[in-house]
This record gives C-alpha cells, sequence and structure tokens, in this order.
C-alpha cells in the first residue's frame, strides 16, 4: 500500500463518521482547546472501559463462531424456537456486559448461525436495558418500586418489538445488507493457494485476502490462482 | 472495573484455555475471526467514543437539568426521550444522573423514558447499527424502541 493523498481520501470515504469525529474537534479546539482537551480526557475514560470488555467479548465471539453448530443455535434462536427462543435471547442479553454497540458483532455472528430476526432485537434490546447487574444500581439511585415497575413493562415491550421488527424485516435483508463479515477473510485466505508467492504485489496471502475482502482487489490479482470462480461467488453473497 | 467485566473476562479466558486444550487449529482460526471482526468495527468505536466525548464536554448534565426545568410531565416525558435517544452515556453514570434530575423537580415518569431511550435508541450508535444490520432494520429498531420507550414510561406514571 503506498501512502498518497489517494489513501487518505479513500480512509475517510470508508469511515464517514471518523471523518466528522476529527472535523467536529479540530472546529472545537480552533474554537477553545481547553474544551479540545476536556473531551478528549472524557474520550480516554470511555476508551479505558471499553477495553476491558471488548477484546473478551470479541474472543468470545470467535470460540462461538468456531465450536457453536448452526443446528445449535437454530435450536434455541431460530425460527420455531417460540416462546422459550424468547426468554433464552432475554436471559443472554441481560446478563451480557457493555453497551449497545458491543452487541452488534455478537448478534450478527448469532444471525449468521441460524438466529431469527426477532430474537437478535429482543437479545440487542435486553443487552441494553434489561441489565441484570445494573438492577442493584438502579434500586440505589432510582428506588426499588421504580425499577420493578420499569422491568414489569419492559421486558413485554422488548418481546414485542422484537416479534413486530421480525415481521417486517426478513433474515435475508439483513444478511444482504450487512458490511460486516470477519469471516470473509478466512474462508477467501483458505481458498488462496498460500504460497505467500508475492506475485500479487502483496507479503502474504493473508494480506491479498483482506484485500480482496474490503473490495480493494479484484480476485484476479493472484496469479496463480485457480479458485476465482469460487471467489468471486463467495464475494457476491457477502456484499 | 465491574462485576460484568470481569465476568466476562474470565468467561473468554475460560472458553480459550478448553479451546485450546481440544483442537489448537480450530482456536487459531476462532481467534483470527475475532481480530478481523475486531479490526473492522475499531476505528468506528473510536471515532464514536470520541464524539460522546466531545458531546458530554459541551453539553454537561447541567445544561440538560435547566432544560428539563419547569415543562409538563408529557412535553418533559418527549424531551428527556429525545434527549436519551441523542445522548449516549454509560448505564452506570445514567442512574445518578436521573436521580439527582428528580431531586431538582424533574418528573420519574419523564426520568423513565430518558434512562429507557439512553440505553436502547442509538443515533450516534445507529451507523454502527447500520454496517452490521441494514438501514432498514436500524430505522424500524430504533422507531420501535423509541416508541416503546414512551409507552413504557407512561405506563409507569400510570402505577407510581
Amino acid at each position: 500500500m503506498k501512502f498518497r493523498l489517494e489513501t487518505i481520501v479513500k480512509f475517510f470515504k470508508d469511515n464517514k463518521i471518523a471523518a466528522f469525529t476529527i472535523f467536529a474537534y479540530v472546529v472545537v479546539f480552533v474554537y477553545s482547546p481547553n474544551l479540545g482537551i476536556d473531551s478528549l480526557k472524557m474520550t480516554a475514560s470511555y476508551f479505558l472501559e471499553m477495553l476491558e470488555i471488548l477484546p473478551a467479548v470479541f474472543i468470545v465471539m470467535g470460540m462461538v463462531e468456531v465450536w457453536v453448530s448452526r443446528e445449535t443455535i437454530m435450536g434455541i434462536f431460530g425460527k420455531g424456537s417460540g416462546i422459550k427462543g424468547r426468554f433464552a435471547s432475554v436471559l443472554i442479553g441481560s446478563f451480557s456486559a457493555g453497551p449497545i454497540y458491543a452487541a452488534f458483532p455478537v448478534c450478527f455472528t448469532l444471525l449468521k448461525k441460524g438466529s431469527s430476526v426477532s430474537n437478535i432485537v429482543i437479545i440487542l434490546s435486553a443487552w441494553a436495558v434489561v441489565k441484570a447487574p445494573m438492577l442493584i444500581v438502579e434500586t440505589q439511585f432510582m428506588g426499588l418500586s421504580f425499577m420493578l415497575v420499569r422491568y414489569i413493562f419492559t421486558v413485554p415491550a422488548i418481546i414485542m418489538i422484537g416479534i413486530i421488527t421480525g415481521k417486517i424485516i426478513s433474515k435475508e435483508y439483513v444478511i444482504k445488507n450487512s458490511s460486516k463479515d470477519g469471516l470473509l477473510v478466512e474462508r477467501i485466505d483458505e481458498l488462496l493457494p498460500g504460497h505467500n508467492c508475492g506475485a500479487c504485489g502483496y507479503g502474504s496471502c493473508r494480506e491479498t485476502a483482506e484485500q480482496i475482502a474490503d473490495g480493494d482487489e479484484e480476485p484476479d490479482v493472484c496469479v496463480p490462482l485457480e479458485e476465482e470462480k469460487t471467489i468471486r461467488e463467495l464475494l457476491e453473497t457477502c456484499s | 472495573m465491574n462485576i460484568t467485566a470481569i465476568g466476562l473476562i474470565i468467561l473468554a479466558i475460560s472458553l480459550l484455555i478448553w479451546s485450546f486444550t481440544k483442537d489448537k487449529e480450530k482456536t487459531i482460526k476462532g481467534l483470527n475471526v475475532a481480530k478481523n471482526m475486531f479490526k473492522g468495527i475499531a476505528v468506528e468505536i473510536i471515532s464514536i467514543l470520541a464524539l460522546i466525548g466531545l458531546f458530554l464536554t459541551l453539553v454537561p448534565p447541567g445544561t440538560i437539568r435547566s432544560v428539563l426545568g419547569d415543562t409538563s410531565v408529557i412535553e418533559a416525558t418527549f424531551i428527556s426521550a429525545a434527549f436519551g435517544t441523542i445522548t449516549l452515556i454509560p448505564a452506570f453514570v445514567a442512574f445518578p444522573l436521573a436521580s439527582s434530575l428528580v431531586d431538582e423537580g424533574a418528573h420519574l415518569v419523564s426520568m423513565a423514558a430518558f434512562i429507557t431511550t439512553l440505553t436502547m435508541v442509538g443515533f450516534i450508535t445507529a451507523p454502527i447499527e447500520i454496517e452490521y444490520f441494514g438501514k432498514k432494520f436500524t430505522l424500524v429498531r430504533n422507531v420501535l424502541s423509541f416508541l416503546a420507550a414512551i409507552l413504557i414510561s407512561l405506563g409507569m406514571g400510570l402505577i407510581l
């Protein structure tokens, strides 16, 4: 990869939020450097809090990905898992750590493995609002009756939200519209010859696989490739 | 570090050890999946955290408090729900904040709306949600959650 202006422009095109954030910080720093420094300090404290849980979240997901079979997930969270699936979803959500955006990758993995859309929404919502460890904090600050009544209303509400969303959105839509697939690189890597010959200009087949998965290179960049057709089909189903 | 974080880390480590003893290759593959997913989302998470840091510095809790000063319960509920939607504060901070707002005269109903939208509806996190699940899914889920938050809090108002 050459570091030129094009590379930077492409990075910001791929990461619009990052571009917006940097822009916002530049404005604030020009206006008042002190405010900017305070914001960075606050960001750092959130970041450290995230670092406590994120690596563990991703490791658990990786292990689920290789060990838990599709059939198992489908049995627990799939279509037709019924009321048991609903409550399993509430439970798994409420015993998880971290804010809702830590739940997105986990739910995406479960979805690919066979969970239904409605149960994904229930897990997401429960993950966000029905936090078992937070019960104590909520009671402490808002009182026992506030906590109890809120939960009695919230649990049926999130199950309803899940069911309605599952009716409106099909699973095929979600899979088709998702641009996150950590497995894609793995699968492409397996299909590449694995000689690390360097004819494509990258140091290893793995790097090439990452470039192809991101859409930055075409599969035919690999000179000795035999599985071009399979890779193209893979890219098509995942994009 | 709170108890869920510790529990999660213990879970991850025990899973890893168990996995390694059973099948080394599978474990490495799983770790690669984890690494790729993490790489795919790292820039976004850092950007979002930076935005939250900026937002909370520019709009400190005191300002939120003054906005919720003297309005009717219904009005305050909608304003609180909207505030909860655009902000993203860890729940550990949200409960003390809500409780201090109640002390200063905010209604319990509006605080229930605030806490519920705060955690369940994510305006700032929507770009990440779209990346994973698509636009329509994100829109439907967030709109339904917002409506549910209003209904939950109004329902609570009838009982409390």
